[in-house]
């Protein structure tokens, strides 16, 4: 018989000493008791809140599967899940009902401590369950896009833990809808957790041309959400216990061609060296989404300014909800001062609904916390944070001995205190619906601090969309103020100056954009625009062609070019350029349309008219619709021609010119 | 616990000859083992350990298949190297064999050639040792082991699941320290947090 030993050196002579029942008990002791038995009692508990974890392969350090396994670790077992430290699960009970808490019922505790009380028998080995089967496969069968991490990156054998961001180009030629993923993190061991962020604009690996191969430290990052108004709507996180993430069928997620995934991982030192490369397996939806959650955040970062040996330090958030919405997961997050975590909201009639709480963060053990079933939220509910940070010396997870101040940051030794939300509107479907979280969101932002520039960014970027372009301007150039030439707020300055039709203003501020990062696609294909539109048209070639250099398979600049060696009358050249594009993509609707107005100048009618054919194909358009009519009529061809005509003045319906041509037309067909 | 190692210590650095390790040949001999518990001592075979004839030795008790104990070899390594003292890793629970441990010590930057198992169970026995990773200094006087330090490396974990952010006391680089110069080895500050030992019995 084993001796059932506790794990501090410092217990053990005293039990022994006093006869605990530490060591095998005599049987009359427990005589009393229903034996509970390994294989009657025991392994149920085991199978369905450990060997997830605990089993060869696993992110547990041992398997748990068998009655050998758990008589060698029953007396840890009996620690850590009376301590609670396993199964890993922080919220507290009746806070929040989430899916698959692994929280352990009083019971199932008291069970295991009987069991190894009583030596850990091991029972009828036939009444027990059969034991669950572990594979390393893909857990939805082999994916459809696999992606992998470039090279593998070695987590040293000691020492602080280590963040680091690996990017993951999904080179994409269409768009997919995601309906599930899984991330293998390599070796789960080393992993305690992982997340991915979408990439939009590969604006990380821009910003790390030489190392973004290797993987750029980093406990969290910010990364450019792109030209569009599209936020971050998913969790996309794992933890060791993670299999597929299978999101609803609703809600898949978007990627398009030139995104990024961006996998951000914790990974703890193990006590030798190991190598990871992580794979992401995603599944595509064959139907794009049709609701559109969002991540919605408290945070006041500005305010975390935590003064050495303060072991109270609060930090408070709130936001009111102009709509209505369901909320469907919660994500905690705080770095290693970070104590005790609520999330709660008050509703419009006076009700407190909580939507988490962790009594004793550990970011080991973090995780999302996705909602049993979606809490609804009516319009003008007050969400709240309030975090409680240790920064004293009797916090043992400060990584500062003598404690110092902390303040706000990205990094391991900074601080953090977020409180995310996954949320969908419930009012209308759309995707604008997320427009007045947004709104409600950043003016929170921006009254916490005035001179948030990603607020007041965001803001403008909303005005532009609304049709706003004086109040965007003013609030772009607020921003300028805290991040002077920052290439992003100057193109979002100059497309609402050029929408507002100011193009002289707008030609400057995409200049100083360019000027700023030279790199800068977006803003370079806004500065040749507007030289085209303004008639400078050398200029507008010679930007189209820069960014064509640096990616040839930018078509909407190899378009621009094009089109500026049109206006020049350099028709052979810029037919020449049109074809190139058709060759890579061969329904690009501008190099169709323009490689038929340059044959239709040069009465070559038969390709003409087949472009103008193939470029209706792609999406319905008035000119080349016009375009189309006219050729054809030009060679008599009228009856053939007047359903484009019709179709052109139903498309754009007050242009005078296809009135009249419709006119024309329909006269000829008279005769 | 604390009262015992203390005259366990006491004894061992009431000889007066406790010369530094540093300035010892290393070669075989026999090994004597005082029971640090009950305090009666008890032969250990030499071919059983094979350990050097220094003045002193320094024993981890280990486990392959305990994180926290794993997470230590770096620093066992390092305090090993530091003191140029003879070190053996003990693999005490039954279930692992001297051909796995060897692998595991390579795997984890240690010398192959110092694993040991415990079939037995006289080592653990005999020094006391519960919980892997834990330290036993043993020092030489004539012809036994006195145990001058036995526990916890230092109080990197609280208990298990709770970590410091930073290490506040190395409390065998403080044993190794006050050995190698001739004073007793303060006892540790705190319990050794790690997995137990499922020893022979
Ligand atoms: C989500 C995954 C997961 C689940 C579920 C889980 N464990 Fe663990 N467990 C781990 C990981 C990871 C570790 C290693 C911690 C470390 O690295 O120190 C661990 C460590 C342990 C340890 C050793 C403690 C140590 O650090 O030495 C014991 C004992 C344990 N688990 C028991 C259990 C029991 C019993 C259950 C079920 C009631 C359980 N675990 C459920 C992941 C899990």
């Amino acid at each position: 018989m084993k001796a059932a030993f506790p794990v501090t050196a410092i217990a053990l002579p005293l039990a022994a000493v006093l006869g605990l029942s530490v060591a095998p008990g005599p049987k009359k002791v427990h005589a009393a008791q229903a034996a509970v038995t390994w294989s009657h009692n025991v392994a149920p508990i085991v199978y369905k809140n450990c060997t997830a974890c605990h089993h060869v392969g696993g992110s547990g350090p041992f398997s748990l599967l068998t009655y050998r396994d758990a008589q060698r670790w029953g007396t840890m077992m009996q620690q850590v899940t009376t301590s609670r430290y396993m199964p890993p699960w922080l919220p507290e009970p009746g806070h929040g009902d989430f899916q698959d808490n692994r929280r352990l019922s009083a019971a199932d505790i008291a069970t295991i401590k009987a069991w190894v009380a009583a030596g850990m028998p091991q029972g009828d080995a036939a009444d027990a369950p059969k034991a669950p089967v572990y594979t390393s496969e893909w857990q939805l069968g082999p994916p459809d896009l696999i992606l992998s991490v470039a090279s593998p990156t070695q987590v040293p054998a000691s020492g602080p833990d280590v963040f680091e961001n690996f990017v993951l180009p999904a080179n994409l030629s269409s768009t997919k809808w995601i309906r599930a993923m899984e991330i293998k993190p390599g070796s789960p061991q080393v992993v305690h957790h992982a997340n991915v962020i979408l990439d939009r604009t590969a604006a990380l690996r821009r910003a790390h041309p030489a190392d973004w191969q290797r993987g750029i430290p980093g406990m969290d990052i910010t990364v450019d959400s792109g030209q569009n108004f599209d936020p971050d709507s998913h969790f996309l996180f794992w933890k060791p216990d993670s299999t597929a993430l299978v999101e609803p069928d609703t809600m898949p997620w978007r990627l398009d061609p030139g995104n990024d995934l961006i996998l951000n991982m914790h990974l703890k030192p193990t006590g030798r060296v190991e190598q990871i490369q992580a794979r992401i397996g995603l599944y595509f939806a064959s139907k794009p989404a049709t609701q559109f959650p969002m991540l919605l955040q408290l945070e006041h970062d500005s305010t975390l300014d935590i003064p050495a040996g303060d072991a109270h330090f609060v930090v408070e958030d709130s936001l009111t909800l102009p709509e209505a919405v369901d909320v469907l997961a919660v994500y905690p997050h705080a770095h290693y001062l970070g104590r005790r975590m609520e999330g709660f909201a008050k509703l419009p009639g006076g009700e407190t609904k909580w939507l988490v709480l962790v009594p004793d963060w550990d970011i080991e053990r973090q995780a999302i916390y996705r909602l049993s079933k979606p809490l609804p939220l009516p319009k003008g509910t007050v969400l709240h944070m309030r975090y409680t940070y240790d920064n004293s010396a009797g916090n043992p997870r400060n990584p500062h001995t003598p404690a110092v101040r902390v303040r706000g940051g990205n990094n391991s030794t900074d601080e953090m205190g977020h409180l995310w939300l996954q949320v969908l509107p419930t009012e209308n479907a759309g995707k604008d619906a997320r427009m007045p979280l947004e709104k409600a969101w950043m003016s929170n932002r921006l009254r916490k601090d005035p001179s948030d520039p990603t607020a007041l960014f965001n803001l403008a970027s909303m005005d532009t969309e609304a049709g706003e372009y004086t109040e965007a301007g003013k609030l772009y150039t607020q921003a300028l103020a805290t991040k002077p030439n920052d290439p992003r707020v100057l193109t979002g300055l100059g497309t609402a100056q050029s929408l507002s039709g100011d193009t002289a203003a707008a030609q400057a501020s995409f200049q100083a954009a360019v000027t700023a990062d030279p790199n800068y696609a977006d803003a370079r294909f806004d500065l040749a625009k507007i030289n085209l539109q303004r008639n400078n048209l050398a200029a507008a070639e010679a930007q189209f062609q820069t960014i064509v250099q640096l990616n040839p398979n930018d078509f909407a600049a190899q378009d621009g070019l094009g089109s500026a060696q049109l206006a020049q009358g350099k028709s052979d050249v810029a037919a020449a350029t049109f074809d190139a594009v058709l060759k890579a993509d061969p329904a690009n609707f501008d190099a169709l349309y323009n490689r038929g107005q340059i044959a239709a100048a040069a009465s070559d009618l038969a390709t003409a008219e087949a472009d103008m054919v193939r470029a209706l194909a792609v999406h319905p358009d008035a000119d080349a619709e016009r375009t189309l009519a006219i050729i054809l009529a030009s060679q008599n061809r009228f009856a053939a021609a007047l359903p484009h005509m019709q179709a052109a003045a139903r498309l754009a319906p007050a242009d005078e010119e296809t009135k009249r041509l419709l006119g024309r037309l329909q006269a000829e067909l008279q005769r | 616990m604390l009262p015992l190692t203390a005259k366990i210590a006491s004894i061992a650095s009431g000889a007066s000859r406790c010369i530094p390790w540093l300035l010892m040949p290393i070669r075989p001999a026999g090994l004597l083992l005082l029971l640090s518990a009950l305090g009666h001592a008890q032969t250990i075979p030499a071919d059983k350990l094979g350990a050097p004839a220094s003045p002193s030795l320094l024993l981890y008790f280990v486990a392959s298949d305990c994180p926290v104990s794993n997470r230590y070899f770096p620093e066992m390594e390092r305090l090993s190297s530091r003191f140029s003292v003879p070190t053996l890793y003990i693999y005490p629970n039954t279930y692992e064999t001297l051909a796995e441990s060897k692998l595991h010590q390579s795997s984890f930057g240690a010398s192959p050639a110092d694993a040991r198992t415990d079939p037995s169970g006289d080592l653990v026995r005999s020094t006391g040792a519960r919980t892997t990773p834990e330290a036993v200094l043993l020092t030489r006087q004539g012809t036994a082991w006195h145990v001058a330090y036995r526990g916890r490396i230092d109080d990197r974990y609280i208990h298990i699941g709770l970590e410091r952010g930073h290490v506040e006391h190395h409390d065998l680089e403080a044993a190794l320290t006050a050995v190698s110069a001739g004073r007793l080895a303060p006892p540790p500050s705190g319990p050794a947090v790690g997995c137990a030992i499922m020893g022979a019995k």
